[in-house]
């Protein structure tokens, strides 16, 4: 077991990977009552055909894995959470376009719930009956985002942009795909995606590390795993123009909503991507936000109100910036998006603004080691990408004027997709 | 500690967080025309000051301080309605800078004392707090507790939104404002709440001199028991919705300070509360109607409300099911299983506010209003010597008030 010691920071973490390949990671957070175990295979939404090393290709319906995520809580006696409420935990999980992820959180020993969680996740026990019976729920919960408006805009705006990327489709798939998912389909998902040699275990907690490392490990040594297999997602040939450059549709809403979302090419170097990313979201808050003073203007104007923001979100394969807002002055927010795009292609940055929006992301990465959710969220996704939690930070810190200067020159923001959602006519 | 006649200190220390977290709660009577303008008058605090007589100001003002957060929004406590106004800073060990929480308290100062109450911040103000009340109205799910309040608690402060309302934003001036205001800082009852790596003497220090609240008589009264004559109502209503929300509230008659509230909050988690619940395990595990329902106590009104969201052809069928789980739980049909699973979740959840500066604020702050001092470890004992028999009796002492169902109008051919 490795021990880990940030000094900037204060604080500290625990790993060793273990014999069967299940990587383990122990942050310790003296003082606090709860503690926050997390276990996630990076099977996510975007992995819908894969080989194994047989080559051997599986095609998956849309929303394969939350659909797994779901039937995971099955077990030979009915239902998992049964058991965690038996000895007092909180047991829940979550699907990304990355990753699935299992954790539960107790102020109780954490022993209990912790073999728990290895023991479901570690074994699939569905039956036909149960699979049918599920897809009730899981299309309830599908209808559920998609009547919250501001989760509409987001689906609707990746389904603008991509043409062939898995992002088109929504994480959970739709009632279609959902319906057509079959047992067979899940058991194989299951087996290829979920061996401990490419997931991870996350625990947040005050308890002693050496006593959970064991606990670990003997949970571990007592089952046997086929020796893992390495398995790809089959990439796709994603255009660089946009699937549609407008949209429209309508819903129950008082005030029209707007995305304007801006194609980028992925970035593979995860320490570069991060840069990248960073120095653009600097761009972003230094013109779309507060700190611009035309801001006051274009909110006077009622071109924006408190609903409005833009992000950048960049992968290996993918990339976008997105800017949304609420408004009835559609084309005036569709110039100041434009004239916001000029600037930042033009990399208009001060070196004052520069250093003030470090302190402020410095002040904000601080908070968030209070967050246990945060703390293993951002762990496995960094893991999973190869980047050293710490080191992933301080990226930040090291960016320049110059690199900002770079990267904006170096964007392309000619593949732009419009997104409005209107009022429904009564 | 006292300040001030009606103003307090308190100061909950504590090193486990990162930061230092300070929040300052104005309460007075939870009314209808002045819920809306304090509302839009918390909305105006936070955006600009005097000093910082601009977004831009303001925001580098905060990132000069590591990235400060502010707000400020109302909060609706039974009777009574808090206008709560926040603000978190990092532990100054990680800025290096010793003077970090006295900047802080400085920067509160202008906010509180000297505010910008002007036509322009008025205006921007109105048009926001406008959008946040209809986006609200939007959001289905939201939409129905709102109209369950309303319909099933008229008469009572349970039907007064603590966000505001439409009509009555309409007429609000800035004159309102400004007299609210000053209402507000002469009269309201101040609770000045800090949690974190901090010292109550150093802090009483502080107060002095950037809080100096002239002393106030006036008291108000928060945690009630709901009740007006009304029989049970069942309302539709018809929207585009892809889901069919339901909203069902009952009156408890039970206050959070009596004997029997703790027996309600684990009447409450066997019925809806938790997924080992009567609610979660019936009408979604069994008969797969739903993704998500839940159960819910408005402590401060003494009511308990349940909503979730299902096809249309099943609205009766989940409705039914609702009242039969509730119904078992008044007779008794449960076992002892549940209530200590029940048990073990809230003294979990219990536990886990004192690792939450949000939770603890609260608890806190709960504590001086009911004007006692109740640690976690004295509720858990409560909770643990519920008995079967007070379960039974608080759920019987329900009545169900108010069903609202939102759904999708028929389809004519």
């Amino acid at each position: 077991m490795r021990k880990i010691f940030n000094e900037h920071y204060q604080e500290t973490y625990y790993e060793e990977t273990l014999d069967n390949g299940l990587h383990v990671v122990l942050w310790h957070k003296p003082d606090y009552e709860k503690s926050l175990f997390m276990m996630a295979t990076p099977l996510g939404a975007m992995d819908l055909k894969q080989t194994d090393e047989q080559g051997k290709t599986y095609e998956f319906p849309a929303g394969i894995a939350h659909f797994l995520e779901h039937k995971m809580f099955e077990i030979e006696q009915g239902d998992v959470m049964d058991l965690f409420s038996n000895v007092g935990a909180n047991v829940n999980a979550f699907t990304s376009y990355t990753e699935t992820a299992y954790y539960f959180t107790t102020s109780s020993d954490a022993i209990k719930p912790l073999h728990l969680l290895l023991d479901f996740v570690q074994e699939l026990h569905i039956s036909e009956q149960s699979v049918e019976k599920e897809k009730g729920i899981i299309i309830q919960e599908l209808n559920m985002y998609k009547q919250m408006s501001d989760q509409r805009l987001l689906m609707e705006t990746f389904s603008s942009l991509f043409q062939e990327h898995p992002l088109k489709f929504d994480i959970g798939g739709d009632t279609q795909s959902v319906s057509s998912t079959t047992l067979q389909q899940l058991k194989d998902c299951y087996n290829i995606n979920y061996h401990p040699g490419s997931m991870v275990l996350v625990g947040v907690t005050s308890d002693d590390p050496n006593r959970i490392m064991n606990e670990i490990k003997r949970n571990q040594e007592s089952k046997s795993f086929a020796k893992i297999q390495k398995v790809n997602t089959v990439s796709w040939e994603e255009p660089k123009e946009v699937a549609r450059q407008e949209y429209t549709f309508y819903m129950d809403v008082s005030i029209p909503k707007v995305c304007i979302a801006f194609k980028l090419e992925g970035v593979k170097d995860p320490y570069e991507r991060l840069k990248r990313e960073w120095c653009m979201k600097i761009m972003l808050d230094t013109h779309f936000s507060s700190l611009n003073k035309d801001f006051q203007t274009w909110l006077d104007n009622g071109i924006l109100n408190d609903y409005s923001g833009c992000e950048v979100d960049l992968g290996s394969d993918y990339g976008f910036i997105l800017f949304f807002c609420e408004t009835n002055k559609i084309e005036e927010f569709e110039q100041i998006v434009m004239h916001t795009v000029r600037k930042i292609k033009n990399a208009e940055i001060d070196t004052f603004v520069l250093q003030q929006l470090k302190k402020r992301y410095f002040g904000q990465a601080i908070r968030s080691l209070n967050s246990f959710d945060d703390i293993a969220i951002s762990f496995v996704r960094n893991y999973f990408h190869k980047v050293d939690y710490f080191k992933g930070i301080d990226v930040l810190y090291d960016i320049t004027e110059k690199d900002i200067q770079e990267v904006c020159e170096s964007l392309c923001f000619d593949h732009k997709a419009c997104i409005y959602l209107k009022p429904d006519k009564k | 500690m006292k300040i001030n006649e009606g103003v307090h200190l308190q100061v909950i220390p504590t090193n486990k967080f990162k930061d230092i977290g300070v929040s300052i709660r104005f309460m007075s009577d939870l009314h209808k025309e002045r819920a809306t303008i304090r509302s839009l008058l918390a909305l105006m605090l936070c955006d600009r000051c005097q000093k910082f007589d601009s977004k831009q100001k303001m925001s580098t003002h905060q990132d000069e301080l590591y990235g400060a957060t502010l707000s400020a929004q109302t909060i609706g406590y039974g009777a009574s309605q808090v206008l709560d106004i926040r603000s978190k800073i990092i532990h100054p060990a990680y800025a290096k800078e010793d003077m970090l929480l006295d900047d802080l308290f400085q920067f509160l100062h202008e906010i509180i004392f000297s505010p910008l109450l002007d036509e322009a911040v008025f205006h921007e103000s109105k048009k926001i707090l406008q959008a946040k009340i209809e986006r609200l109205e939007d959001e289905p799910a939201q939409y129905v507790v709102r109209k369950g309040f309303q319909i099933g608690g008229e008469g009572t402060p349970l039907e007064i939104s603590s966000l505001g309302d439409l009509e009555v934003l309409k007429k609000v001036t800035l004159e309102d404002v400004r007299n609210i205001y000053q209402k507000m800082i002469e009269e309201d009852n101040i609770h000045i709440l800090v949690c974190g790596d901090v010292e109550e003497e150093e802090l009483a220090k502080r107060c002095k001199q950037y809080m100096n609240f002239d002393s106030r008589k006036s008291k108000y009264s928060s945690s009630y028991r709901v009740s007006n004559n009304r029989k049970e109502i069942y309302k539709e209503e018809y929207r585009n919705v892809t889901q069919s929300n339901i909203m069902m509230l009952w009156f408890t008659n039970t206050a959070i300070n009596d004997d029997d509230y703790y027996a309600l909050r684990v009447a409450n988690a066997m019925f809806g509360q938790y997924p080992s619940s009567y609610l979660f395990q019936e009408v979604r595990e069994k008969n797969s109607l739903c993704y998500s329902i839940s159960s819910n106590l408005i402590t401060f009104d003494g009511a308990l409300g349940v909503t979730t969201g299902v096809e249309k052809e099943q609205i009766q069928h989940a409705i039914d099911l609702i009242k039969t789980q509730f119904q078992r739980i008044c007779e008794g049909d449960f076992d002892d299983q549940l209530i200590e699973i029940s048990k073990t979740m809230i003294m979990n959840s219990l536990l886990a506010t004192k690792d939450s500066m949000g939770s603890l604020l609260a608890l806190s702050y709960q504590n001086a209003v009911l004007s006692r001092n109740q640690q976690v470890e004295d509720i858990i004992k409560q909770i643990q010597k519920v008995s079967r028999e007070e379960i039974i009796a608080v759920m019987k002492k329900c009545e169900l008030k108010m069903t609202f169902v939102l759904t999708k109008e028929e389809e004519h051919a």
